[in-house]
């Protein structure tokens, strides 16, 4: 009595996410699910929770196989899947969010004493120690997960338990609370499918690890049989070598400068990038390594700390500030931060420079379509149509778009940040927005870039800072950045080939 | 392998348009054609200069407020005070001029300076506190009324020659207000089209957070357009009381601030920001003008003028939605 995954297959248009993809779990198993972004780990939990429909291949849960999947149904059947994203309202209480579309009714009328009841027996029986009445909003996020999966096992008869990444943005504390959970349910025959980033916890509650890449299992076994190093070696590709190791060029003078820098979730941290250096920060989601490069882009208000440019302090806030100084930024979040889906390519590759392209406050528009042609034609936009709507290009050229429009107005910078500047980006356009960042540090640029993506630090960094809640634990240059050395910092294990120099952060 | 969605199906598309989809999106014109040719055979009185001259003059003040209005909402914000900022800043001068026998043109200025004064006020509030642009002008709607209404009961008049000149005077046979809205009209358009905060106001209504992040002034451009807008106001004020050559604390301008915004709408500006063109905000006035003229001259009663106006605005706002939706439908089959 299993849940059974048999040749699962998936693609998007040309590209194959999923390529027969098998997978057993047994009931009381914790099985871990890894693998480098895009490896299709999401793909695959999205298929068992019904979100997506699966080109080929099959799910079968204790026997009976699961066809026409929707959220719904697969609820129904028993899978439960709990997001990163949680769905509880904020503004209800723990009560209203526990029986939300589902009331309990007397009358017509809910019934609010019936409620109360079992939403206290769910949370004793969870062990959380909050009132039935308090607004959700007001809860740790740690609580507000447990409040998740306690929903769910009130309204199903939980089978699969599917937890995204769930200690992604968890204090160690609630870290350890989840994981008592997680015990539990186990005890009561549940299957838990867990995701992470983090390796050193699945060595503690899994039973089970898989290892999805390209599309495939590249591994699949008991915990108690797998080495640490083995799991990261095949999570890395199997290979410890550099694939294409940038050439360490010379630097310049010190561009950027961290003295004492503390902002949300991270620091204090100092640090130095120069002229003409690709600075590469990797770590797991709530690292801080996305905090740090949005602090020094003026979006985030620095805690404590002095960013200098050039050798003189950044003073005042925000993004303008910072730009006035030099500082721009690829921002992770294209849709969120950075696109103007219903303007045109110009408009979005030009916007920052209109005003010093124009002349006593009117645009000159036959030098705006020089820039763009020529910006256009340095990130190789595609389709290099300046009227194009922003939203109408592919996730690459977005992105291109974004990156352009820092490319366009180089000579004003001196300091390039971007947080994880190829998601969702394909692999040509990736390789593109590599050689332009190369080229604006060829420039004298200070380039610093935040990624949860090994792969990319080892090829487009010359040095690597491995951050982890908040802290740099490791520094890698050049030779030594590779994919395992990485991971294996980034996770703490021992044993795994590679040099890592623990450089001391702020005393 | 994460596909990027556009939200919303708001991308218009790329390649060519369908015929279908240039009729829904000039639906607003050919409203406005059929109209014409309607009420021109209706009446021999409308298409005459009188009467256009009349369309004109009363579509003016409307349109001076229409285009920055236009602007704020693009950008996502939107002021309802404007009809009692009308009314504050007529009344003040009227009574400068009659009370405290100021000359014609520092009674003017004084009451765009009032305006302008009224428009900050908004602004402030609006782009520097978490306040919600509604709340604050719909309190402002009210505030500013019952200054006028305090500052005088009575309707000051008796404004004298150059106010005359102001509201009733020709220039090259086309009365003088018709002259400023026009004016006001083609800097409205240069701004948008041809300067770079013009830019910046589309950017702040589609991705206010991108913009932020792009160095865009995001607090202070909204402030600076609500300063527009009431100086806009002001003006209107004036020239308002100059035609009539009075200003009734009570009257002059109530409800002005919804006929404003039934024009920008009608034009094609999303009310959710980040949409709409100066040349739709002109025919979206001359649109209402027209109606309303028409209408008269065939002895429509004004409630029904008020029934034709409002189902003008939610047909105009179906077509756009529709416009909207069979563009996303086609760029979805072209797809596939």
């Amino acid at each position: 009595m299993t849940l059974s995954i048999r040749g699962l297959v998936k693609g998007y248009g040309a590209t194959t996410v999923l390529d027969g993809v098998d997978l057993d779990i047994a009931p009381g198993e914790v099985h871990a699910l890894l693998g480098p972004n895009g490896a299709g780990k999401s793909t695959l939990i999205k298929c068992i929770g019904g979100v997506v429909t699966p080109d080929a291949g099959e799910i079968v849960l204790d026997g009976a196989p699961l066809h026409n999947l929707t959220p719904a149904r697969a609820f129904e059947a028993g899978i439960a899947t709990i997001h990163q994203h949680l769905s509880l309202i904020d503004v209800l209480s723990v009560t209203e969010n526990l029986f939300l579309g589902q009331e309990a009714r007397r009358a017509g009328l809910i019934d609010r004493g019936a409620q109360r009841r079992t939403a206290d027996e769910l949370l004793e029986r969870f062990g959380l120690r909050v009132p039935a009445t308090a607004r959700v909003g007001d809860l740790p996020i740690g609580t507000k997960q447990l409040l998740e999966i306690a929903k769910a096992w009130h309204r199903t008869d939980v089978r699969v338990l599917i937890l995204d990444e769930p200690t992604a943005s968890l204090s160690e504390s609630e870290t350890e609370r989840l994981f008592a959970e997680v015990a539990k349910m186990k005890e009561r025959g549940a299957r838990i499918i867990y995701t992470t980033h983090r390796l050193g916890e699945v060595f503690r509650i899994a039973d089970r690890v898989t290892v999805v890449r390209d599309g495939g299992v590249a591994l699949s076994g008991a915990v108690a049989d797998l080495a640490p190093e083995r799991v990261v070696s095949v999570i890395s590709g199997g290979t410890g070598a550099p694939t294409a190791q940038v050439e360490r060029s010379d630097l310049g003078a010190v561009r950027l400068r961290a003295r004492g820098l503390a902002g949300p979730r991270f620091g204090p941290l100092d640090m130095e990038v120069r002229a003409g250096e690709i600075l590469g920060l990797y770590g797991v989601l709530g690292s801080g390594r996305s905090s740090f490069v949005e602090t020094v882009a003026g979006r985030f208000a620095a805690v404590e700390g002095v960013i200098e440019v050039d050798g003189s302090p950044l003073t005042g806030r925000g993004p303008a500030r910072a730009l006035r100084r030099g500082i721009a930024l690829v921002p992770s979040d294209r849709a969120r931060q950075a696109l103007w889906a219903t303007r045109s390519a110009a408009d979005n590759l030009l916007l920052p420079s209109f005003g010093e392209l124009g002349r006593l406050g009117l645009r000159r528009t036959r030098r705006e379509r020089r820039l763009f042609g020529e910006t256009a034609r340095k990130v190789d936009l595609q389709p290099p149509d300046a009227s194009r709507k922003g939203g109408a290009f592919s996730g690459g050229n977005q992105q291109k778009l974004v990156l352009g429009r820092w490319l366009a107005r180089a000579g004003r910078l001196a300091v390039l940040l971007l947080d994880e500047p190829t998601q969702g980006v394909d692999v040509g356009a990736r390789k593109q927005i590599y050689e332009v960042c190369r080229d604006l540090a060829a420039g004298g640029l200070a380039v610093v870039f935040a990624s949860s993506d090994a792969q990319e630090v080892q090829q487009l960094a010359h040095r690597a800072l491995v951050m982890d809640r908040g802290r740099v634990i490791a520094e890698l240059t050049g030779e030594d950045i590779t994919e395992a050395a990485l991971l294996q910092n980034a996770h703490q294990l021992t044993g795994v080939t590679g040099t890592a120099n623990v450089s001391e952060s702020h005393p | 392998m994460t596909a990027t969605t556009v939200p919303g199906g708001k991308t218009a598309p790329g390649g060519s348009r369908s015929a279908i989809d240039l009729i829904l999106r000039s639906a607003l014109l050919i409203g406005l054609i059929l109209m014409v040719v309607f009420f021109t055979a209706q009446s021999d009185l409308f298409l005459t200069a009188g009467n256009i001259k009349n369309i004109a003059l009363s579509s003016a003040v409307l349109l001076i407020v229409a285009v920055p209005q236009a602007l704020l909402v693009i950008m996502g914000y939107v002021d309802l005070s404007v009809g009692s900022a009308v009314g504050l800043s007529g009344v003040v001068t009227g009574l400068l001029i009659v009370d405290q026998q100021w000359s014609w043109g520092a009674a003017v200025l004084a009451g765009l300076a009032i305006g302008t004064i009224g428009g900050l006020a908004n602004g402030v509030l609006v782009s520097y506190t978490r306040l919600s642009p509604i709340i604050v002008t719909l309190g402002t709607l009210q505030l500013y009324r019952g200054i006028t209404q305090f500052l005088r009961e009575d309707p000051p008049s008796d404004f004298g020659r150059g106010m005359a000149l102001l509201g009733r005077g020709l220039y090259l046979g086309v009365p003088v207000p018709v002259w400023i809205a026009l004016g006001v009209f083609a800097l409205g358009a240069l701004f948008l089209y041809g300067t770079a905060p013009g830019r910046h106001v589309y950017a702040i209504g589609v991705n206010t957070e991108a913009a932020y992040l792009s160095g865009v002034a995001t607090k202070r451009l909204p402030l600076i357009m609500y300063g527009v807008i009431g100086l806009a106001a002001g003006l209107g004020g004036v020239l308002y009381a100059a035609r009539l050559d009075s200003a009734p604390p009570g009257t002059l301008g109530v409800s002005f601030e919804l006929e404003v915004l039934t024009a920008v709408l009608l034009g094609g500006v999303a009310f959710s920001g980040g949409r709409g063109t100066m040349f739709g905000v002109l025919l979206g006035v001359v649109f209402l003008g027209v109606l309303r003229n028409g209408m008269t001259l065939m002895n429509v009663p004004y409630f029904a003028q008020a029934m034709a106006t409002g189902a003008a605005l939610v047909i105009a706002a179906g077509l756009d939605q529709l416009g909207q939706r069979t563009g996303m439908v086609r760029r979805v089959l072209r797809r596939n």
